[in-house]
């Protein structure tokens, strides 16, 4: 047995493929992770020829589709929810293989981590700074003790530093596994974009037919929006290109279209969300760009006299889903509403007067940031219940 | 999640969830299984592909499917064999409302 330490393994499954694949060339074949030690142990064997894939898997079963198991790949090892499967046929005899989309889940989960910690630790890195640099530079040091103690506090800065250094290096690493993952089936929404032709745009606004309409927080009654945009579309207002954080919306006068718009929000989708509805002939005008919050604006051509094309074909399952946003919405929301509101009442009851308490400009802030947050709860659950009254004109 | 809790949560199936399930008799793209079900019924089910990936993505969980990629690396949709069960447990009930159904039909006549 041959133990080798490995300690970053997971931030590049593709590299550490390969590289258990040279492993077992070399006569040392895979056997186990130690995944708390990050040791990988190798059975010392004739040299083979092996594919190996990493998959993590949190959902499901750990027993692997059939049609993977026909096709020659093996279950070599489980650590947690990772999975170590491989293949000892010929590369070009396999036509198959385990789905990214569990590894490429967490990543992005790790990458959710990492940044809040950064930002803390940076914080505490910046203060740092600025004392070192106001007791040395300024003051000339005339005001620092000596004390071995120092070390407590040089060997802390060491930690934090090394922190900052470390979760940077990992996001970096992590973005770029999880680039190569999606590969070329990642959505393109640069189309929505990038993809402009300035020149092309130019015109169509000397021409005057280029018009601009800011929306904001639409995504909190989703089903007037679309109705919106549907509109704006039959009286000849061809939705052009929406910006990127999906405020202003860019429509070029022309012909009247029959075009259905559905907004859908989806909580970290992978490809085959996007693949799904691409080839039902969804086109995505808009997608948000955070992963874990996706809203994705999809529209679809149809004939007249056709029935307009709905993404979800049964009112239970498009109900399920308005009340999942409302839900996660609320999680989100309630506890700052709550927060505000807790601070005003603590502030009137500090208060003698009602003088006293205007005075406490805060309190005005706290009372819009009650109001607007509270409108998005408000206006999410109106958005649910408007879906629960209507017929249902499709099925079930 | 184990079969008698499968079978509890699932049977009866919704129309969406059978004909999804009854369409992976072979491996299938998520769309694959959308242009499936409206071929079987003669255009009368199209499914909408945000309801097929919901249902798809909740069944996944459940372990009453399960996933592999294919050449293009598209996600390819097979059934397991806890699914297979759930699905012979539901065919028999449907065979069932079917007899009656042909039994009881002349009384509504």
């Amino acid at each position: 047995m041959r133990k080798v330490y490995r300690p970053l393994w997971s931030y590049d499954v593709q590299k550490t493929e390969e590289w258990l694949a040279e492993m077992a060339e070399k006569g040392l074949v895979f056997d186990r992770l130690n995944r708390w030690t990050r040791c990988f142990y190798f059975e010392e064997r004739a040299p083979e020829k092996r594919i190996y894939r990493i998959a993590y898997d949190k959902v499901g079963s750990s027993v692997l589709p059939k049609t993977l198991e026909e096709e020659g790949w093996e279950q070599s090892a489980t650590a947690g929810n990772w999975e170590f499967i491989f293949n000892s046929r010929p590369e070009t005899a396999i036509r198959t293989s385990p789905v990214r989309d569990g590894t490429v889940k967490h990543n992005r989960f790790l990458t959710y981590l990492f940044f809040p910690m950064i930002f803390y630790f940076g914080a505490i890195l910046l203060n740092f700074i600025a004392s070192m640099f106001s007791a040395w530079v300024l003051e000339g040091g005339s005001n620092i003790v000596e004390s071995p103690m120092w070390v407590v506090t040089y060997l802390f800065f060491t930690f934090v530093l090394g922190s900052v250094i470390f979760g940077i290096y990992s996001i970096v690493k992590i973005t770029r596994t999880n680039r190569k993952l999606e590969g070329t089936t990642a959505p393109d929404t640069a189309l929505t974009h990038e993809q402009r032709d300035i020149q092309a745009e130019k015109e169509l606004k000397s021409a005057g037919r280029w018009v601009t309409k800011v929306k904001f927080g639409w995504m909190y009654s989703p089903d007037k929006m679309e109705q919106w945009l549907e509109s704006m579309e039959q009286r000849g207002f061809n939705l052009y290109r929406i910006n990127r954080i999906g405020t202003i919306f860019h429509f070029v006068k022309g012909e009247p279209r029959r075009i259905a718009y559905r907004i859908d929000y989806q909580r970290g989708p992978t490809q085959s969300y996007f693949a799904i509805h691409r080839e039902s002939g969804w086109k995505e005008k808009f997608t948000s760009y955070s992963n874990m919050e996706k809203w994705t604006i999809w529209s679809k051509a149809y004939g007249e006299g056709e029935e307009q094309p709905q993404l979800y074909s049964d009112q239970s399952s498009r109900l399920k889903h308005a009340k999942r946003i409302a839900i996660t919405y609320t999680a989100l929301f309630f506890p700052l509403v709550a927060f505000y509101i807790y601070f005003i009442i603590s502030i009137i009851i500090r208060a003698d007067t009602i003088q006293d308490w205007f005075i406490w400009n805060s309190s005005g802030f706290f009372m819009i940031a009650i109001l607007i947050f509270g409108s998005f709860i408000f206006r999410i659950w109106a958005y649910y219940g408007r879906l629960r009254k209507e017929p249902t004109a499709w099925g079930n | 999640m184990d079969i008698q809790k499968m079978l509890k949560k699932y049977v009866p199936m919704t129309e969406t969830a059978f004909y999804i399930l009854l369409s992976l008799t072979e491996p299938r793209h998520g769309y694959g299984i959308v242009k499936h079900v409206g071929e079987i019924t003669a255009g009368r089910l199209k499914l909408g592909s945000g309801t097929v990936y919901g249902t798809l993505l909740k069944m996944q969980k459940d372990g009453v499917i399960t996933v592999f990629a294919d050449e293009q690396r598209k996600t390819v949709y097979e059934i397991t064999d806890a699914g297979k069960e759930l699905m012979k447990a539901e065919i028999v009930r449907i065979k069932e409302v079917h007899s009656n159904a042909i039994a009881f039909e002349e009384g509504f006549k």
